[in-house]
């Protein structure tokens, strides 16, 4: 007997077809799209969008590591107006939920770009906490609890749109980080973002990076995002967004059952443009070997087996 | 719709040897017809180095394409190795950038300027300028004797072509920079690739005659190659404002006068 497979996920009053986003900093409407058809994602999470436009870090911006990459790429985005005109605009011609990932230098700029989107029809925001707050010397909105409160306070004050926090891995307790955003108001939390990495060039005898150090990604982060987001979800009740080295269906089926609602491709859409698609096929293959019809169903199975 | 595409390769061997590296030509089947000036994404296949390699288009005709490449780290190193054996698959994208604006050449000259691995990509555009009947020379400069190569192609499809090498071992002394100062002219099309420093030098030997065009392939450390990541960005006059643009999506062929050197 064939089961009816059911991918769909609804969280926080949006309804997503699949659990298989994009992740923010390695999709770009356009040329994403000369690869694979867009609407056959569950979402799309587009590169972070300040209120002004960001020139982003001098080049290179790109190293190599063993089974990943590192970037300093420095958000460099065109501001939230460009976005709103041009991504947003190309994005509406398909069926897929646009999350808007947004980043700020300051508690202010957080909350004028989240106050901009509530005049458009992104489906939700997700905030990116990795920002240095150049207010408070530079330390980051993500490894401080009550910073990560103040400006998720902040935020959810200035918007009714469903609101994501994405969480970095480059704190002591990210748990900790977590419950605090959680008791801001976020709907759900995202994680993880880059883990800090560096390549030294020993001819040139300097950091590879302007900024020295870096964020690593890919396959080479999977285990340790792993880790993160099974802690993380036996320390708050919010839905997850799970990402961080997913390159197969079978990575992606590991974050489900380690707690994930949705999860998100990343790195491996830079090495090979259509993993996203690929990995949700890969994902609804593995989930029909297993005999699970829909995401509770992994879930459920991980808990029961689960001492 | 873009893809990547398992290709066969036909052959590989070492052309050249660029101080320590060697040189790699490189010919597959290939399904589309590149633009001069473009490049493609080459994959290692190995999860250790999971970034693409992105090489300049050097030829296509009769639905294969030839790259020339410097094994110079290892990533190219590894797929010179490894599909050294024939019969061995290698993963290309389909072309990516923008391309040499070949059109801008009617009615001039054509000056083809190079540098070590600048200069392959300059073949397709000798043979688009060819079938454009426009009189094409090419100034092609490498470190030594031991390290020219794609002379003979060169010969059979530029109306001239001029060898230079730093140590004078073989042809002109000196750059190709230093060669184009002694046999430029006006009303050029000049296409160019190579080292920074010889690509600046160039533009400005042509950038103040305005019936120039000056058109230059740049490169920067890649991410994903086709315009996702925002890594390979370089410094450039847009409006007269200077901008970060994508170098393997708005170029890797940008205007010469716009270059923020």
């Amino acid at each position: 007997m064939v089961k009816e497979l059911n991918l769909t996920q609804t969280i926080s009053g949006v309804t997503f077809k699949n659990p298989v986003a994009t992740a923010s900093g390695t999709f770009m409407a356009k040329e994403s799209g000369e690869f694979y058809d867009i609407g056959r994602l569950g979402a799309v999470i587009t590169k972070g969008v300040s209120s002004l436009p960001w020139r982003g870090n001098i080049p290179p911006r790109i190293a190599e590591s063993y089974g990943g990459m590192l970037n300093s790429v420095g958000l460099q985005n065109p501001g939230v107006e460009h976005y709103i005109k041009n991504e947003l605009a190309h994005l509406r011609e398909y069926d897929v939920p646009v999350i808007t990932n947004i980043a700020g230098h300051s508690i202010a700029e957080y909350v004028d770009v989240a106050e901009r989107l509530n005049e458009t029809d992104v489906a939700m925001i997700e905030m990116n906490i990795s920002c240095p707050n150049v207010k408070e010397g530079g330390i980051g909105f993500g490894t401080d609890a009550k910073m990560a409160a103040a400006v998720t306070r902040a935020v959810r004050a200035a918007t009714k749109k469903p609101l994501m926090v994405k969480l970095t891995p480059n704190v002591t307790d990210i748990t900790e980080i977590a419950k605090a955003v959680e008791g801001e108001g976020a709907d759900c939390i995202s994680l993880i973002n880059t883990l800090h990495g560096m390549r030294i060039d020993v001819r040139q005898r300097k950091a590879i990076f302007a900024n020295k150090t870096g964020g690593l990604s890919g396959a080479a982060i999977k285990p340790v995002a792993l880790a993160l987001v099974y802690r993380v979800r036996r320390a708050v009740k919010l839905p997850i967004f799970g990402l961080g080295g997913i390159m197969t269906g079978e990575d992606a089926m590991e974050f489900i059952m380690a707690g994930a609602d949705m999860v998100c491709v990343g790195t491996a859409a830079l090495v090979k443009p259509t993993a996203p698609v690929d990995v949700l096929d890969e994902l609804e293959a593995l989930m029909r070997e297993q005999g699970f019809s829909c995401i509770d169903d992994i879930h459920d199975a991980f808990n029961n087996s689960d001492r | 719709m873009k893809r990547l595409y398992e290709c066969n390769v036909l052959c590989i061997e070492k052309t050249a040897v660029s101080g320590t590296d060697g040189v790699y030509r490189l010919t597959a089947e290939y399904p589309e017809i590149p633009k001069p000036g473009q490049f493609v994404n080459l994959y290692t296949g190995s999860d250790a180095m999971l970034l693409p390699r992105p090489i300049s288009v050097c030829d296509y005709a009769d639905g294969k394409l030839t790259l020339v490449f410097r094994a110079g780290g290892k990533g190219t190193r590894y797929i010179a190795e490894r599909v050294g054996k024939s019969g061995e698959k290698l993963t290309v994208s389909s072309p990516l950038g923008n391309g040499y604006p070949m059109e801008r050449a009617e009615g001039k000259r054509a000056f083809l300027i190079g540098g070590g691995v600048g200069v392959p990509p300059l073949l397709y555009a000798a043979r688009a300028l060819r079938l454009m009947g426009v009189h094409t020379t090419a100034v092609l400069g490498f470190r030594d004797s031991e390290g020219v190569f794609l002379e003979e192609e060169f010969l059979k499809t530029a109306d001239e072509v001029h060898i230079c090498t730093d140590d004078g071992s073989r042809g002109f002394s000196g750059n190709a920079a230093e060669c184009l100062r002694r046999i430029k002219g006006d009303n050029c099309a000049a296409f160019m690739c190579g080292p920074r420093p010889l690509l600046k030098a160039a533009c400005e030997l042509l950038a103040d005659d305005s019936t120039n065009e000056i058109w230059v392939s740049l490169e920067e450390r890649m991410g994903c190659g086709y315009g996702a990541c925002v890594g390979c960005v370089t410094n450039v006059y847009e409006d007269g404002v200077a901008v970060m643009r994508r170098v393997c999506k708005v170029g890797p062929v940008f205007d010469g006068r716009n270059i923020i050197w």
